[in-house]
């Protein structure tokens, strides 16, 4: 058995065992755990507590546990260049808050096996798609991907609750292989850990800090059944490209593996003011610096091939009010993205590459006799520049993306429970540049970077529509089926005047259907 | 308090998007310059229009622009790198005699070449290129078939053959015609003495003479082979080619070998029937043990001034080149000196010798190259020889062979296209193919 395996039975074990501890509860309050994840407010604040272990005490319920097993398909051309036009994932996901003598824990494991379909120009995982050094082929590549995720916060209040001490836990094992040529295999693990420890000031008012560390490897080859595609190039959408900033990669049909070793270090701090006449505020910012250290090894020699630096800043807000009979959570959220490269040909910096986002959601919900009303209002402003010199080519583009929803959870007898919600978003480009010199164009800049330039200074049109029935399961749990559908349609491309060979497709549709337990 | 955290913050996000956001390394404004090369100064020949084309060695990226009055182009943000540049110009026969003087027919054509160039990060002189006129001549290497085919499947490496041809619109005479297989630096020059391109200081070499120029003037044959004859005996029509074979048997059939053991291959659609080649290399007399597909058929040998290996085996990772060449009435071919490598150490007394072949009795070369950028090797012939280099683009053991292409036809005669560039003037066979055309 995989060490995976066990941590994963240990994890599936360890939220169980957090219901087991309860006494025995009734239908009733089985049905209010469900309807707790039905209420938006509480949603936000639950999400906005795994930010930091030092908020787990103040914005987790004190025991809830769930189980979810989804399937979930995406599928149309409207995506990144080096997305999947197609994919399947089967999900497996369980998470609970409980508390063991003083200690609040939150705990989660989360399983995914995700197949792709065409899969281009990206060796890659779906977590590290800022860096400039990955392989990458023309050809559409059939991907499979098993994603392990274990979390674990964990808080507890000494000294007469002046002082809180927090850990949190992160780890990611993943396997991603492509089942056609060239056959990209990367393993990757990722350990993210972090301490904190907050001074109380007062019942309402607490201010901490922490330091976060992890570590993290991606291990990657692009092996090959036919030898021709490695044994020339007269395959040309066949051969391994090692891409290494923006611009055209260079064939690499040999040595083709490489290690990716990630060190991540920095700290967070945390502010609160609880239960004021103004509400609730929560505030975490938080600064990690990442290293990433690529290689290649032999048993003789070890060879350095690149370096990535990225830091990542972010900055929550969290304001959670009761208001006009209901509940209003507003998080305001900004990140930023700084990577720059070290190129070993050069001994110089050639890429960089540089994301904000500044994000905003309102949500709102009220209950009435037997109704729990859902408002959101969102606004998200998100802009990304990336920067090859040896090309010269610079791309940058800034969206606003607006939208709104509005959600109805209706309980029924018996315990059981029925809800709708229907969302609308909108994308607004709102400025762009982009330069890139036709010197120095080929199947990368055609096929990636001007796909990339016109997805992401395409305006497009949202609609999501979820439902779901909730009923007791059992005597021990409550039960919820949903449906989730959302569906998103270009509406304006750019005109590039360029040779195109690949444009954004006209739509895409995301489907989720999910048995969810709570108990 | 308050106000200290929320300045904090401030100052976190002011630091974030403060950072400079800019590459250390920026593209280079390229500046070639191109002239010819050439000892008079009687005439000037034209310098503007001449193609300039760039080739990035590892992306594959091209662009092609044409010179100004001066001779002199800019390539605007090009990326650092190595870049193959190849110039040519091809000034029209009429043009040619009113500016020189000299009576021809052809258009002249004039090349330059600088491969695997290294552009660097702030490069600001100009490249220079010096044009010259290479040799156009009456027989052409038309075709390679170096690469072999299928290891399995296939017939390895025993189908092969070269196809030499008349290009001109008279008849020739086969007999004499020598060809060589050109060695150089082939896989790390690290053992030997190298010049500034990497390739061979063949200077250095043991026993080699002074006040000759011994990279410039000569190359150097790792197999020197000639057609027999007497003069008159193997005419050539116009138009037409000779087929000289490893072993002209035809491939797709099973035949018996030396060791009287059946030779066959699976799949025959991979090999070719080179049954009608004109001539063969029969090594066995040559050898203590002979190779086993080496029979000998009734279509004539060749002579063999020197050898390697087994039998007429053409590299199928194309690392070495081809020249034809033809005597000038007073050199002795078999007389030749020979020299052994210039090897750092001083070479053995029974170190292997090439012969050593004066360029100027070259009359056609073709540069090969492997196919994968990263395993190419300095260029062994110069630009008088052969400005560029052809490839098989699926490599080694393919079926695939070099062939060059057609330019024109004239009064039913096919004119095989000469520019003394092989990137140019040469395409390829998905399958090899003896006495074909593209």
């Amino acid at each position: 058995m995989k060490i995976t395996h066990l941590i994963f039975a240990f994890f599936l074990i360890f939220t169980i065992s957090v219901s087991a501890q309860e006494e025995k509860k009734s239908k009733s309050e089985l049905q209010q755990r469900q309807l707790f994840f039905s209420d938006s407010t509480n949603l936000v604040n639950f999400d906005y507590a795994k930010l930091s272990p030092l908020f787990v005490k103040d914005l987790m319920p004190k025991q809830i546990s769930r189980i979810a097993i989804a399937y979930q398909r995406d599928q149309g051309k409207f995506i990144e260049a080096q997305g999947s036009t197609k994919t399947n994932t089967a999900h497996l996901y369980s998470d609970g808050v409980t508390e063991l003598k003083g200690v609040k824990l939150y705990g989660s494991f989360d399983y995914k096996k995700v197949f792709e379909d065409s899969t281009r120009f990206a060796h890659q995982t779906r977590n590290n798609i800022t860096t400039p050094y990955y392989y990458g082929s023309p050809t559409n590549n059939h991907y499979e991907r098993a994603i392990y995720n274990f979390k674990a916060l964990g808080a507890k209040s000494i000294f007469a609750d002046k002082l809180t001490f927090g850990l949190g836990l992160d780890y990611t094992v993943a396997d991603h292989f492509a089942n056609n040529d060239p056959r990209g295999s990367i393993n990757e693990y990722q350990l993210n850990a972090k301490a904190s420890l907050a001074y109380n000031l007062s019942d309402k008012i607490s201010l901490g800090a922490g330091y976060i560390f992890g570590y993290g490897q991606e291990k990657v080859t692009v092996g090959y059944k036919n030898p021709i595609y490695y044994e020339s190039l007269s395959s040309p959408r066949h051969v391994n490209f090692l891409i290494n900033g923006y611009g055209e990669p260079i064939p690499k049909p040999s040595y083709r593996n490489y290690n990716d070793f990630q060190d991540r270090s920095g700290f967070e701090g945390v502010f609160s003011a609880k239960n004021t006449k103004f509400g609730s505020f929560y505030i975490h910012g938080s600064l990690v610096e990442e290293k990433q250290r690529y290689d290649y090894r032999t048993s003789d020699e070890i060879t350095d091939m690149a370096s990535y630096d990225l830091i990542k800043t972010t900055i929550n807000l969290l304001w959670d009010k009761t208001l006009l009979k209901g509940r209003i959570a507003t998080n305001i959220s900004y990140k930023n993205l700084a990577g720059e490269d070290y190129n070993v040909v050069y001994f110089a910096k050639n890429y960089v590459y540089s994301a904000n986002e500044l994000e905003a959601n309102i949500n709102y919900s009220t209950t009435r006799n037997k109704n729990i009303y859902n408002y959101l209002v969102g606004l998200r402003n998100f802009n990304e520049e990336r920067i090859d010199g040896i090309t010269g080519n610079k791309v940058y583009s800034n969206n606003l993306i607006l939208n709104g929803g509005f959600g109805l959870q209706h309980q029924i007898n018996n315990n059981q429970s029925i809800g709708a919600s229907l969302g609308a978003g909108y994308t607004l480009p709102l400025d762009d540049s982009f330069f890139v010199s036709p010197a120095n164009e080929s199947y990368f800049t055609r096929d990636v970077i001007f796909h990339n330039y016109l997805y992401n200074t395409a305006s497009s049109y949202s609609g999501s529509f979820s439902a779901n029935y909730s009923f007791p399961f059992y005597n021990t749990m409550q039960a919820a089926v949903k449906i989730n559908l959302v569906y998103a349609t270009k509406a304006e491309l750019q005109d590039l005047q360029r040779t195109l060979t690949t444009t954004p497709g006209k739509d895409r549709f995301f489907n989720n259907i999910s048995l969810n337990l709570y108990f | 308090m308050k106000q200290s955290i929320y300045i904090l913050l401030i100052g976190v996000l002011f630091t974030a998007c403060k950072k400079e956001k800019s590459s250390d390394i920026h593209p280079v404004d390229l500046n070639i310059k191109v002239a010819y090369n050439i000892s008079t100064s009687s005439y000037t020949l034209p310098l503007n229009g001449v193609n300039v084309k760039i080739k990035n060695v590892n992306t594959g990226t091209t662009q092609t622009l044409k010179t100004d009055d001066n001779g002199a182009i800019v390539f605007g943000s090009v990326s650092p790198g190595l870049y193959d540049i190849d110039a040519t110009i091809e000034i029209p026969a009429a043009t040619y005699t009113q500016i020189t003087g000299i009576q021809t027919e052809s258009n002249i054509t004039f090349n330059a070449s600088a491969k695997n160039t290294q552009i660097a990060i702030g490069l600001t002189d100009a490249i220079e290129l010096k044009l010259v006129s290479g040799l156009i001549g009456d027989w052409v290497i038309k075709q390679v078939y170096y690469s072999g085919s299928h290891r399995t499947n296939g017939a390895l490496y025993r189908d092969q053959f070269i196809e030499f041809y008349n290009n001109s619109d008279k008849t020739l005479y086969a007999d004499s015609l020598y060809f060589a297989e050109i060695t150089g630096v082939i896989t790390s020059g690290a053992s030997y003495n190298l010049l500034k391109s990497l390739q061979m200081d063949w200077s250095t070499a043991q026993g080699m003479p002074t006040g000759i120029d011994a990279n410039k003037d000569y190359v150097y044959a790792r197999a020197f082979l000639m057609i027999p004859g007497n003069g008159k005996q193997h005419p050539v029509l116009p138009g037409k080619s000779i087929v000289v074979a490893q072993t002209a048997i035809n491939h797709k059939q099973p035949f018996t070998g030396t060791d009287g053991k059946s030779i066959s291959v699976v799949d025959p659609s991979l090999t070719i029937d080179l049954s009608g080649a004109d001539f063969e290399a029969y090594y066995a007399p040559l050898l203590t043990k002979a190779l086993a597909s080496d029979v000998d058929t009734p279509a004539p040998n060749l002579e063999v001034l020197s050898y390697f290996g087994t039998d007429m085996i053409f590299d199928n990772g194309g690392r070495y080149s081809y020249v034809l060449v033809k005597g000038d009435g007073k050199t002795i071919m078999k007389d030749l000196p020979a020299y052994p490598y210039p090897t750092k150490t001083t070479p053995s007394s029974t170190a292997t010798k090439y012969y050593q072949i004066p360029t100027r009795l070259i009359i056609d070369a073709v540069e090969v190259q492997a196919t994968l950028p990263e395993d190419r090797n300095p260029k062994k012939l110069g630009p008088a020889l052969d400005a560029g280099f052809a490839f098989v683009p699926a490599g080694s053991y393919t079926s695939q062979s070099i062939i060059r292409k057609t330019e024109k036809t004239v009064n039913g005669r096919i004119v095989l296209k000469d520019t003394n560039n092989s990137t140019e003037d040469f395409d390829f066979f998905t399958i090899a193919t003896p006495r074909g055309f593209k």
